[in-house]
């Protein structure tokens, strides 16, 4: 076992072949007997001395074993493991160990120049050769050098052995039991050294080890870069971190990450040392958490997604009453924008919700009124509270602002219904009860009455057909209509002339010349007419003329109806078909019950027919009707 | 005598009104809108109006009230609302326009004769 060059420590872990070790060990024999042999030419060439004792070449044989002695001392002074340790002194510790090598350097001389001492006597007593002056140096600095190499190896080898190999079975274990994989490559790939961790990693036999090309335990697709990446440290580029595809044996693809560095031997580079950790696993982690999230925030988009659709407004609020959520339909209808919803206190964002209404736990629901801004008129929200375990609770909002006004409409159509209803019986029970508590002297008073009684009950009953018809459009049974062939003008003349023709309301009819034949329900068709003409005179003052025009264009007769009325906005016009609306129900003046022009909407649709209004407020208002010849 | 105004737009109404107090030995004038109402009270001076709510025209029932109890001389001029309207609010706004009664249609004769009686000025 030998150590190489510090730089590189890994590398002495591999076991120095024995050949080496011979050839180096002769190497230095040769040297030495190279260097006595000079010694002794210039010996004998100054001083004349023999070369040989009894045929025995002395300087060729102290020179051979001084030279390997030497060689030895000075490499192992140099490489020892105890020179190097020595090499990390400081100080006081340094010197100390520089004078306690001087003195064992000393003493071996010592021991060196007796041995060398005793061997020329032993010389000088048995073969009688003399000890001459001049020679007295040769022997003794070769005693000398001797004695020191040879105690010095001898220390040297045991000390070193000790110290190397603690440490190199320090290092190699550190090495072999790393958790982290540890490679070293040749510049071509060859795998020179994997420690445990890699082989267990990576599936590989001991045996495989010296067969392995690191090319091959790569990842085809990491391939070009790694290499790339040699050839820059290489160049002195340093690569601080790097991920690469490993494949094990059996062909299961690993993520490696891990550092790198170039192996030099003496300032050369001859490899790559490279610590690796699998971090597959950490790397499938990575990827099933980005996925969770990926997951969580599709989740969240299509919650939104969904939120945003809802046409309800919905509020998450915390246990510290502060919104979270605020769908775009729960700003819509609250009139607050969405920023200012979000992340703040309820009562805060929302100045008109009632103060501890959330809290109340007897309060699931309530109606929220969202006051009139500059544009929007009043709206109301039925709100459903559901509180959840955690101290939060959920406020859904339904606009019903439109049923409100319903409900305020079928209150007002029930009240004006209930008028106009009594408006009728006031005479019928007023008459009758007058008629029964003193009868009438004159058979034509009783007429009188009666006819006023038969008059008024009439229009009761015509009050009551326009409330069922609505009630049976409305149950979805729609009109039976009673077709039959008439002629459409003469209706319409029939229908004028039967409306109890006012002097205030001058009607003008232009009906054309010829008779038009039309086939559908003359009974509807005359309520149809009577609504039109009966809004045009209602909605009129006095003195305004009513213009009623019928003419067949194409398929169609067109029944058009105009006044000089208070007419209507365009507001007004657009809600005009709805059942119970009365443009104007605040003007307690002009009776009805809001259902003509609904009725009328209806008939038309039954006929296949349109209907059409313009109308300008003070202008005055026009109706055209569409109907199709022939009925559907 | 005293002089009845009985303003309501329908007629048959005003023909009952009349029939009515009539037997009871009033004289009872007409007017078919709030507009004639006014006319007839400036010109006639009467006793008592009988005054409809709901009457088409310039002038419904209550701003005819209104209208009447802003001038001084009508004041003191009983007015006893007939209506059809049921709700309390018409009543009570009535009342607070300076209606002295309110009666609600259908009406039973007798009703009508105490509310007048009540309303006249006795002797």
């Amino acid at each position: 076992m030998t150590l190489l060059p510090k730089e590189d420590v890994a590398f002495s872990l591999q076991p120095e072949p024995y050949f080496n070790q011979l050839l180096r060990l002769t190497s230095f024999f040769l040297l030495g007997a190279f260097f006595l042999s000079t010694c002794a030419t210039l010996q004998k060439l100054l001083f004349s001395l023999p070369l040989e004792w009894r045929g025995y070449p002395i300087p060729l044989l102290a020179g051979g074993s001084c030279g390997l002695i030497v060689g030895s001392a000075v490499y192992h002074h140099k490489q020892s493991s105890y020179g190097r340790n020595n090499r990390n002194l400081r100080g006081r510790e340094f010197y100390t160990a520089l004078i306690r090598q001087v003195l064992q350097f000393s003493l071996f001389f010592a021991v060196g120049a007796l041995l060398l001492c005793l061997l020329s006597l032993l010389q000088k007593s048995l073969a009688g050769y003399p000890i001459e002056l001049r020679m007295f140096t040769i022997p003794t600095l070769f005693g000398g050098f001797s004695g020191v190499s040879v105690g010095w190896y001898l220390l040297e080898l045991s000390r070193s052995n000790q110290y190397r190999l603690a440490d190199e079975r320090q290092y190699y274990n550190l090495f072999e039991n790393a958790n982290d994989m540890i490679q070293i490559v040749s510049l071509d790939g060859r795998l020179l050294y994997a420690n445990k961790a890699w082989k267990k990693t990576l599936g590989y036999q001991d045996a495989d080890l010296s067969q392995v090309n690191i090319f091959q335990v790569m990842h085809p697709d990491c391939l070009a870069e790694t290499q790339q990446k040699m050839r820059r440290m290489l160049k002195g580029e340093q690569v601080e971190r790097m991920e690469l595809k490993y494949l094990t044996r059996e062909g299961d693809e690993l993520i490696v990450e891990g550092s790198s560095s170039i192996s030099l031997v003496r300032g050369k580079p001859v490899g790559f040392r490279c610590i690796l950790r699998d971090i597959s696993e950490r790397k499938r982690n990575e990827q099933k958490l980005k996925q969770a999230l990926l997951s969580s925030r599709e989740a969240h988009h299509k919650l939104d997604h969904l939120l945003s659709a809802v046409v309800d407004g919905i509020l998450l609020i915390d246990k510290d009453r502060k919104i979270q959520l605020a769908n775009p339909a729960a700003a819509r209808l609250l009139r607050i924008k969405r920023e200012q919803l979000l992340q703040r206190k309820l009562y805060d964002a929302i100045s008109f919700l009632p103060i501890g209404l959330v809290e109340d736990p007897s309060c699931k629901d309530f109606i929220l009124k969202v006051p009139v801004t500059e544009q929007q008129e009043q709206r109301f929200l039925h709100a459903l509270l559901s509180r959840q375990g955690d101290g939060s609770a959920i406020l859904s909002l339904h606009d019903v602002t439109q049923e409100k006004e319903l409900d305020r409409m079928k209150n007002e159509f029930i009240s004006t219904a209930a008028h106009e209803l009594r408006t009728p019986l006031t005479s019928i029970m007023g008459f009758s009860e007058y008629f029964l508590s003193s009868p009438p002297e004159t058979s034509e008073e009783g007429v009188k009455m009666m006819t006023t009684i038969h008059d008024q009950a009439q229009a009761l009953s015509a009050i009551i057909s326009d409330l069922l018809d609505l009630s049976r459009i409305e149950s979805g049974r729609g009109f039976i209509l009673q077709k039959s062939f008439f002629s459409m003008p003469q209706l319409i003349e029939q229908t004028i002339s039967q409306m109890a023709p006012s002097k205030a309301h001058p009607i003008q009819l232009q009906l054309g010349c010829g008779d038009v034949q039309l086939s559908g329900d003359r009974g509807k068709l005359r309520q149809l007419i009577e609504n039109i003409v009966g809004n045009a005179i209602k909605y009129s003052p006095d003195g305004g003329e009513i213009k009623v025009r019928g003419a067949l264009r194409g398929d169609h007769y067109v029944l058009q109806v105009s006044d000089c009325g208070i007419g209507m906005t365009a507001e007004q016009t657009e809600r005009v078909f709805e059942k119970f609306y009365r443009a104007d129900y605040a003007n307690t003046a002009i009776s009805g019950i809001g259902l003509g022009m609904s009725i009328v909407q209806r008939i038309v649709q039954a006929h296949g027919g349109l209907v059409r209004i313009k109308s300008k407020p003070g202008r005055g208002t026009r109706v055209t009707v569409f109907l199709p010849r022939l009925a559907a | 005598m005293e002089k009845i105004v009985v303003a309501d737009d329908h007629s048959s109404v005003r023909v009952l009104v009349e029939m009515i107090l009539q037997r009871e030995g009033r004289q009872v004038l007409h007017a078919a809108d709030g507009e004639q109402a006014l006319e007839v009270t400036e010109k006639e001076k009467p006793d008592l109006l009988i005054l409809d709510l709901m009457m088409p025209g310039k002038f419904d029932g209550f701003s005819t009230l209104q209208q009447l109890k802003e001038k001084p001389l009508y004041k003191e001029l009983p007015v006893l609302v007939l209506s059809a309207c049921h709700q309390p609010q018409y009543r009570e706004r009535a009342q607070s326009l300076g209606a002295k009664d309110y009666l609600q249609k259908p009406f039973p004769i007798d009703s009508l004769l105490q509310a007048v009686d009540r309303l006249l000025p006795t002797g």
